[in-house]
């Protein structure tokens, strides 16, 4: 380490006799030997050249130069080579390549303290791409603070993570201390800071889509280092998952899933399209219901417990086509990320899960796009500065032009047939200064389908938010985020002119969250913050459509509730194996007038015939109020360097439910708000991870394991009415839930093969609670949830052949989803009907597929016009008649059962995308 | 099958899906649930009860007949009213019911379990006002128009009767019997024939400004069936239902529809007004109702049916056969002719078909018309 200061000394003298002793050279040379130029070099001053001269003979000399100084000369001739020069005394090196170092830096000598920044270093002439930079810059030592200061005791690092190529501040990346694995993540600028002992160190700086780097660094007291990251070249390179490798075993966080948006490419799937959601269902503990359908259930949850962010507003209905596609738009998603467990306080308002989706912020270099066709929609994504490396923008849009398939496609049953949907997304995110930063986000998604019938639906989410993000200083960082969203849907029916009808329903919230990070020592960080939301909705709207039409307005009477929420939490470093995370959330709920509410003949069912009186509540005043505690708790012991165990309870409260007597999610579900009758639902959750790397943390493993309780879920009576329903306390049941698994999962994240294999057995239960028997569930006995599929097997595997040309394989396995099946027949007034077992005792046929897919890129030019690449992907490649469902159908007054299989027979696609 | 919009949402989406049997393995192979229904017609005071058993799907059986049960009924004021059963399961009476009373159902099989009803008003059905027909492109629409004037009701449930006459295309004059070439009178080529609805037709105005029923479709004939070969009698026949019983069909209609969706309601045992006395968690299926019911019958006749509707195509496969006279005897016993061709004055051969195309009743019908037939 001594020899090294000395020579990074040396190269900082050198630069100021080089600058004393400029001598100015005239000549001119028309495709001269390098030798040539020397010679007439050595001849006008007073340098010696020290070179290699067949390393040199490439290098023809075309200059003409007039009372020059050499430097100038020398740059000049070195410019888009890779030869460099370094000056000592009287002496001129010439090196291919690598840059000899004759000088140590400034601050060995020097007295005051300076920050040594890149920008210090003397500049070096060359030809290297920005790899080899950072690979340069890797092997730099870095000397941090005033040298004068005692030797001894801690120093506070800071410094700023950024993108090479486009500015970004890089969120999130790690920054750790190789030999003591203290680290921290940075802020929303980017920022990190650490308290390192002083001497000598090395920091690791990792980011999900970035090339990991190393700093070396000597550490005499506070100051600063700034790091660029450069990007995991894309076309280049496409590799797996790959979050911070040891983050598994070193983080406090548990039951949680990154993913990138390379990561997500690479999976095949049936249309083509690069699908978030999709993807997320492959990880363990996540399950669908079936093949066409977007609803996540988390851990034996249910669908409509998710809170799905897309860039902090929540999103309603996250499906187009009715689930056959998520409606993210793949190129603007930067990651996506999944709580299933262990979700800290500033999370709340749903049960089972957070997923947590981000946009990419635009380039704030320069302008770029990136768009694909896959064969059934077209993205286009444009981005670039609006002022260059403060203010920038990304649009990204998406439609199908399924209609015009559909006309092309010359089938009877389609005709009079639509079917559209797209999807926008926007955002601004400017930099107002160094401590302030403000990101402005708009989404919108619309569907809009009529099948040969003459009934049109038609949904939309439309979202909204603004987040300023502050530093006061350098421990304390705070985001304020309003936002809003809205989900509306319509079916309108044009049957018949005297039956025409359009009903709509609405749902909206607008919300304000403030959030602040207080970054106290290495021991303690807090973070503390606050919530409201407010909820408006037009539960239902039914109105003549026509002149003609005798449809009575049936209108429900709008609904309107408060949410908020408080919370704090410490993450505390106990030891350097034990970390804690411990976090309290209350919330509270208010369900508010204007509305009428009926009341029923206390300690009866709720019934119409009980039904006593309708209760009026003026406009705002409180007519349900409900909140409580959630305490959530997160702990990791370090086992070794390379394995951990981890705990994590926490409590989470939802306010608001889905009327929903279907299997699936529907366009046309109904969000609900609790009220008098219908109340909150809570969900606890315990879960326990051993986690182990293996291989210098190449091979991540994990094994997690949860119970998980719920109350005050939603279950229906025997056809129950939802729609249009002004007293659907009537037509419910309250239910409880509970749900338990065990989730493994072996990950290796980078090299040739990569990829993950993981295996979940896991069981969901609900249970009715009524006073009536007959009226509950299965007589009030648990029974397995539509989504309890107790065993899940994932496979999912990449393997580069070259940098051109990667091939993909997915292996899907679980048990069949339970249904309820006839178990008889019955004859009432000469028509047969079925006779349905208790609900959901059998399952449909397990499910078994297996997908390719292959990534051709273009040409690796870097600066070549457009980079593109296409992607061959068969889904379902064994064929498997892997069942969506099964139906039962009366013939001849038997009930005959059938199996109904999507995507019975491989399905290729071909997906072109490109960049530019 | 009526096709749901999901379905053409997946055969759009894939146009590869399939379909293929599906036999789970049922180890139940017997269920005992009670099947009741009933029905008081208060306007020709007639009371049918039917009882039957559910059937398991692992059996051939179609339906099991519940019998020797007493069944009765019990008005709120006055006496049980016992009913005779008059064929398998199916329990019948005459007796006065009074829209002012209430009734109730009650029911002890023979192994001695009790069942009843809730108790049930008599509804009043108010007349019909028009039943209509429409020539559709693929054949012809049955509608109903109706309104209740005395409010007494917004929902209203249908059952119809239908009755049809349709001819052979060939008339039989001769019939070769015992060696002998009879002469027969033409015979067997018109017949009527009759059917019940069992679609269950129900309908609510709850949802609309006005209770008035407007061009409600009670049935639908397709183009070249039997029923609009000739002439076709509809007798509509009208109850006025309740809110309760209006759900109790309307569930039962969409569970007989469910095609296994994700997105169809979660499926769930449907249970009307009757239930067990001796076990109340033991499941009983149907529904016990009553109303004044009211009827119209209107006739179609083909020739008033757009031209393109006229075409029947059951009989065009009747090829004429000749039978020589010299091979006469050498054809089967009974054979049917319903014309002759001559040579040289004499008959030198008879022409025969199908007999299938020459007696109606092979088609399943009556000779004859009911009486009420114009």
């Amino acid at each position: 380490m001594r020899r090294l200061f000395l020579f990074l000394l040396a190269q900082l003298f050198s630069v100021c006799l080089f600058a004393q002793q400029q001598s100015l050279i005239t000549f001119q040379l028309s495709d001269a030997s390098f030798e040539e130029f020397v010679n007439l070099a050595e001849r006008q001053t007073q340098f010696h050249f020290y070179f290699d001269r067949h390393a040199t003979d490439s290098l023809r000399v075309t200059i003409s130069v007039n009372e020059e100084p050499l430097s100038k000369v020398l740059k000049q001739l070195f410019e888009g080579t890779r030869f460099t020069y370094s000056v000592y005394n009287k002496s001129i090196f010439v090196t291919r390549g690598r840059q000899l170092y004759t000088f140590l830096p400034a601050p060995f000598f020097d007295g005051d303290a300076q920050t040594v920044e890149e920008e210090n270093i003397p500049v070096v002439y060359s030809d290297f791409d920005l790899k080899e930079q950072s690979k340069e810059d890797e092997n730099k030592v870095y000397t941090i603070g005033n040298r004068l200061n005692p030797t001894k005791g801690p120093a506070t690092l800071t410094g700023i993570i950024k993108n090479s190529a486009t500015g970004e501040a890089m969120v999130g990346a790690t920054v750790m201390e190789a030999n003591t694995s203290t680290g921290c993540i940075t802020d929303p600028f980017g920022r990190y800071q650490l308290m390192l002992s002083k001497g000598s160190h090395t920091l690791k700086v990792k980011m999900l889509g970035m090339k990991p780097t190393v700093r070396h660094l000597v550490v005499f007291s506070n100051g600063s280092l700034n790091i660029d990251l450069t990007e995991e070249i894309t076309p280049l390179k496409e590799v797996l998952v790959r979050s911070d490798k040891d983050a598994q075993v070193m983080g406090l966080q548990m039951g949680t899933q990154k993913l990138d948006i390379k990561t997500m490419r690479q999976i095949p799937l049936a249309l083509g399209e690069t699908d978030v959601l999709k993807v997320i269902t492959a990880l363990p503990g996540v399950q669908t219901v079936g093949e066409g359908t977007l609803g996540l259930n988390v851990r034996g949850g249910s669908s409509s417990q998710n809170l799905i962010l897309f860039n902090d507003a929540f999103i309603y209905n996250p499906s187009h086509f009715f689930g056959f596609f998520s409606t993210f738009n793949p190129d603007v998603i930067k990651s996506v990320e999944l709580y299933k467990s262990g979700m800290t306080a500033d999370y709340g308002g749903r049960l089972s899960s957070v997923l947590d989706i981000r946009a990419r912020e635009g380039n704030l270099k320069k302008f770029t796009g990136s768009g694909g066709l896959s064969p059934v929609a077209a993205r286009l994504t444009l981005e670039g500065p609006i002022v260059k490396d403060k203010t920038s923008f990304l649009l990204g849009v998406r439609s199908t032009y399924s209609d015009w398939v559909m006309g092309k496609v010359d089938v009877k049953s389609l005709k009079n047939s639509t079917a559209n949907f797209y999807d926008i997304t926007a955002n601004i995110n400017h930099k107002i200064n160094e401590n302030n930063s403000l990101l402005l986000s708009a989404y919108t998604s619309a569907d809009q389908f009529r099948l040969k019938s003459d009934t049109n639906y038609r949904y939309s989410n439309l979202i909204a938010s603004a987040k300023w993000t502050h530093v006061f200083n350098s421990k304390l960082f705070g985001y304020a985020v309003g936002g809003f969203s809205q989900y509306r849907y319509s079916v309108s029916g044009n049957d018949s002119p005297p039956s025409a009808f359009n009903m709509s329903f609405s749902i909206a919230q607008a919300n304000f969250k403030t959030d602040f990070i207080y970054y106290h020592n290495n021991q303690h960080t807090f973070s503390a913050g606050v919530s409201t939301l407010r909820y408006f909705s037009s539960p239902g709207n039914m109105q003549p459509s026509g002149s003609q039409s005798s449809v009575a307005p049936n209108v429900l009477q709008n609904e309107q509730a408060l949410e908020s929420a408080l919370y704090f939490g410490d993450n505390i470093e106990v030891s350097r194996s034990l970390s804690l995370y411990a976090g309290i959330r209350y919330s509270s709920y208010q369900y508010l007038g204007r509305k009428d509410v009926f009341t029923y003949v206390p300690g009866q069912p709720l019934e119409i015939s009980n039904m006593v009186d309708t209760l009026h509540y003026g406009k705002g005043k409180t007519i349900a109020n409900y909140g409580g505690l959630e305490p959530r708790l997160s702990l990791r012991y370090k086992l070794s360097e390379s394995a951990s165990l981890k705990l994590s309870y926490n409590r989470m409260r939802q306010y608001i439910q889905v009327l929903s007597n279907t299997t699936a999610i529907t366009p046309t579900d109904i969000w609900k708000l609790s009220d008098t009758y219908i109340k909150p639902q809570v969900g606890d959750q315990i879960s326990i991870g051993l986690y182990k790397n293996l291989k210098q943390n190449l091979i991540e493993t994990s094994i997690e394991a949860y119970m998980k309780t719920i109350q005050n879920t939603i279950d229906y009576k025997g056809g129950a009415q939802l729609l249009l329903n002004p007293h659907i306390e009537t037509d419910v049941l309250n239910a409880n839930g509970k749900a338990y698994g065990v989730e493994l999962l072996i990950k290796k994240s980078s090299g040739k093969i990569n990829g993950w294999v993981s295996y979940t057995y896991s069981r969901s239960f609900l249970k009715t609670v009524s006073n009536v028997p007959i009226e509950t569930v299965n007589r009030g006995q648990y029974y397995p949830s539509s989504y309890d599929k107790p065993h899940a097997f994932n496979f999912i595997g990449n393997y580069k052949f070259s940098r051109r040309f990667n091939f993909s394989l997915n292996a899907v396995y679980s048990t069949g989803r339970p249904i309820t099946i006839p178990l008889g027949t019955y004859t009432l007034e000469g028509k047969t009907y079925l006779f349905y077992s208790q609900r959901n005792q059998y399952r449909i046929p397990d499910y078994f597929r297996v997908d390719v897919s292959v990534n051709i890129e273009g040409s690796h030019k870097i600066k070549k016009l457009a980079h593109s690449s296409w992607t061959v992907a068969v889904y379902n490649l064994l064929g498997r008649h892997n069942a969506y469902s099964a139906y039962y159908v009366i013939e001849n007054n038997k009930a005959n059962g059938y199996l109904l299989s999507v995507f019975a027979q491989p399905i290729p696609t071909i997906t072109y995308n490109f960049r530019f | 099958m009526k096709y749901k919009w999901y379905w053409k949402i997946l055969f759009f989406m894939t146009l590869a899906s399939c379909v293929e049997p599906f036999k789970p393995s049922v180890s139940l192979t017997s269920i005992n649930v009670l099947v009741i229904d009933g029905f008081l017609n208060a306007t020709d005071s007639t009371i049918q009860v039917t009882l039957s058993r559910a059937v398991s799907v692992t059996s051939s059986d179609s339906s099991y007949a519940e019998s020797g049960a007493q069944v009765a009924i019990q008005p709120d004021i006055g006496f049980e009213y016992f009913l005779t059963e008059t064929s398998a399961g199916v329990y019948t009476g005459k007796t006065i019911i009074s829209p002012a009373n209430k009734y109730r159902l009650l029911v002890t099989t023979k192994d001695e379990k009790k069942y009843s009803s809730e108790l049930i008003d008599i509804l009043i059905a108010p007349p019909i006002d028009s039943v209509y027909w429409r020539p559709m492109p693929d054949g012809v629409a049955l509608y109903v128009d109706a309104h209740d004037s005395e409010q007494a009701t917004r929902y209203y449930r249908w059952t119809y009767d239908e009755t049809w006459k349709y001819r052979t295309p060939y008339y039989v004059y001769k019939k070769w019997l015992g060696g002998q070439l009879i002469e027969v009178p033409p015979a067997n080529n018109i017949c009527w024939k009759s059917e019940s609805s069992n679609e269950v037709l129900v309908y609510s105005t709850q949802a609309l400004k006005d209770n008035s029923v407007s061009k409600f479709q009670v049935n639908f004939l397709p183009m070249g069936i039997q029923k609009l070969s000739t002439k076709y009698s509809i007798n509509l026949h009208q109850r006025a239902i309740n809110s309760n019983i209006y759900n109790y069909w309307q569930q039962l209609q969409t569970k007989s529809q469910n095609l296994g969706s994700l997105f169809d309601v979660l499926p769930t045992q449907i249970i009307g007004n009757v239930h067990s006395d001796s076990d109340p968690a033991e499941i009983v299926l149907g529904y016990f109702s009553g109303s004044t019911v009211t009827s119209k019958r209107i006739f179609i006749d083909t020739l008033d049916l757009p031209h393109y509707l006229q075409h029947w195509p059951e009989y065009y496969n009747c090829k004429p056969d000749t039978v020589f006279a010299g091979d006469l005897s050498k054809a089967p016993d009974g054979t049917l002719f319903f014309n002759s061709w001559n040579f040289g004055g004499a008959p030198a051969g008879y022409i025969t078909t199908n007999t299938y195309c020459m007696d109606c009743r092979l088609s399943g019908g009556k000779t004859t018309p009911p009486s009420f037939w114009k």
